[in-house]
């Protein structure tokens, strides 16, 4: 029995529909895209960070002198700060944000620049382990010792 | 040589006599071929004993057997139970054909049931018999409160919540040109087992902790953190982490009601609803007033089901949390009890306890069940 009121259809029970609809869906969406993830981008990121979108992206490293005293505050490319605020990043006029790897010893800068990424998404289909190289159907069995 | 059946079965011929049997099997006959079906049985059943060679062979045999033997069996019985009088008759033929599965259900639901009742009464190994310490302990221990607290808000806003967002998405994709669309996107996580489910939902409730440079890769706190907020634990906040919980039942739950109920409002005569617009009833007085009452039998029977399928709720809870951080329900103290703590009287108890509190809903859902029967 077809309803007559099909006819005219009130377009907020349309978005309400639509909006309860991406709540239901996006958390299998996750878990579809993560499936096709390498292990340390799963680790390491959303996955929603697959569709594009700006974010800091590693374009250089600077090699402080071994005779930097990292105690003291450091000057690099004419800004000074101490360890803590190069740990956390400092954010220069031109956009790009200089970072301290690692632990003090390291000595290392890490230079950051914000660019647009997630249009060649690093997905995989081998999520499989190490046993597919002898093709997807040679089940590991496991041998009595 | 006359007379010769009745010489040798007496109680053949008084029925015979008598003539209310519609069998006309011949007694011999039938004697025969109850001596042979038991020749078949037992036979087929020592043979697949012995002969362990020609695995190919014996398991081609064993189908066949399996299948002709009880065919054979029920033939036979039938033919018995048509050669009983008529008086006993409806008896005999309910016996010949329920009675193997009643059997069946009495060795594999009652026995067990006693059997759990029995060691309820017993200690941790089962040797001895401690009478009521494993009950005081279920309805004392801080860990068993605990639990029976969150099975009520398990019952009380999961299923509140799963048959309120049923009804909902169904009066509402009733109303939509892409009503199957919709409906197959919420009926979908229906179809993911509850581990999968919280794999799932571990990737939205990630939390990655404090630290210098951590990105979130769970969804809600990314979405916390977008918005200025600090990332949190989700899973390990006591007392609201239960609810975080009983929002992957409700989003497995819903595509259940939903379904259910839709078809219930489909069914709702378009008369009516065209009677009431006629009327001037909108929207709202039109739900309230028709298809809420119209559906009701199917609502009650909805949430039942789901009331009790949220107090037997177990695999959420043991994959997401194990029952840490305030979040054990009974069904998860249960299977610790007996399989981690190897205290078999205590696990007894508490899922003696557990068939107590859902055997009156159960009760109440089939006499739903029966009401509605006789109502069509």
């Amino acid at each position: 029995m077809k309803k007559p009121e099909k006819g005219k259809r009130n377009p907020l029970v349309a978005v309400v529909l639509i909006i309860i609809v991406l709540v239901w869906t996006i958390p299998t969406l996750g878990i579809f895209i993560t499936s096709f993830r390498e292990s340390s981008d799963i680790y390491g990121s959303g996955w929603w960070t697959v569709l594009p979108h700006k974010d800091n992206v590693k374009t250089g490293e600077i090699e402080l002198p071994a005779d930097t005293d990292p105690n003291k505050p450091v000057e690099i490319e004419g800004r000074t700060a101490t360890f803590e605020q190069w740990r956390m990043g400092v954010e220069f006029e031109d956009g790009r944000m200089l970072r301290w790897f690692g632990n003090k010893r390291s000595r290392k800068i890490e230079v950051f620049e914000e660019k647009w990424v997630g249009f060649g998404a690093n997905l995989t289909l081998k999520n499989t382990g190490t046993y597919s190289a002898a093709g997807w159907w040679s089940i590991p069995i496991p041998r009595a010792i | 040589m006359p007379g010769t059946d009745a010489n040798l079965f007496p109680v053949f011929r008084r029925f015979s006599m008598s003539g209310n049997i519609d069998s006309n099997w011949n007694p011999f006959a039938l004697a025969g071929l109850v001596v042979l079906t038991a020749v078949v049985l037992v036979g087929g059943f020592i043979l697949l004993q012995t002969v362990q060679a020609y695995k190919v062979l014996m398991t081609v045999f064993a189908v066949v057997w399996g299948l002709l033997s009880t065919a054979l069996l029920f033939f036979v019985l039938n033919a018995v139970a048509e050669n009983i009088p008529r008086k006993i008759r409806s008896v005999s033929v309910a016996v010949v054909f329920a009675g193997p599965a009643v059997i069946l259900l009495f060795w594999a639901l009652v026995i067990p049931t006693l059997r759990t009742l029995r060691l309820s009464f017993m200690g941790a190994y089962a040797r001895e018999y401690v009478g009521f310490s494993n009950y005081e302990f279920a309805f004392t221990d801080p860990i068993m409160l605990e639990s029976f607290r969150n099975n009520l808000l398990w019952m009380i806003f999961g299923t509140s919540f799963c048959v309120i967002m049923g009804l909902v998405i169904a009066v509402l994709a009733d109303k939509s040109s892409r009503e199957k669309v919709f409906k197959s996107l919420i009926f979908m996580p229906m179809a993911i087992s509850f581990v999968g489910a919280g794999v799932i939902w571990k990737f939205m409730y990630a939390y990655k902790g404090e630290g210098i440079n951590v990105t979130e890769i769970g969804l809600l706190n990314a979405i916390v953190v977008a918005f200025g907020g600090e990332a949190q634990a989700w899973l390990l906040i006591p007392f609201w982490n239960n609810f975080f919980l009983i929002a992957i039942m409700i989003w497995l739950q819903t595509g259940y009601a939903m379904v259910i109920m839709s078809s219930a409002i489909k069914a709702i005569p378009g008369e009516i609803n065209e009677a009431a617009r006629v009327d001037g009833a909108n929207s709202f007085i039109i739900f309230s007033r028709i298809t809420v009452p119209y559906i009701m039998p199917t609502i009650i029977t909805v949430t039942t089901t789901i009331l009790i399928f949220s107090l037997k709720l177990f695999d959420i809870v043991r994959v997401m949390t194990g029952g840490n951080f305030g979040t054990n329900v009974i069904a998860n103290e249960f299977y610790l009890r007996q399989f981690t703590y190897g205290n078999s009287g205590q696990a007894s108890a508490i899922a003696i306890i557990l068939l107590v509190v859902i055997v009156p809903v159960l009760l109440y859902n089939l006499k739903e069940f029966r009401r509605r029967r006789v109502l069509k």
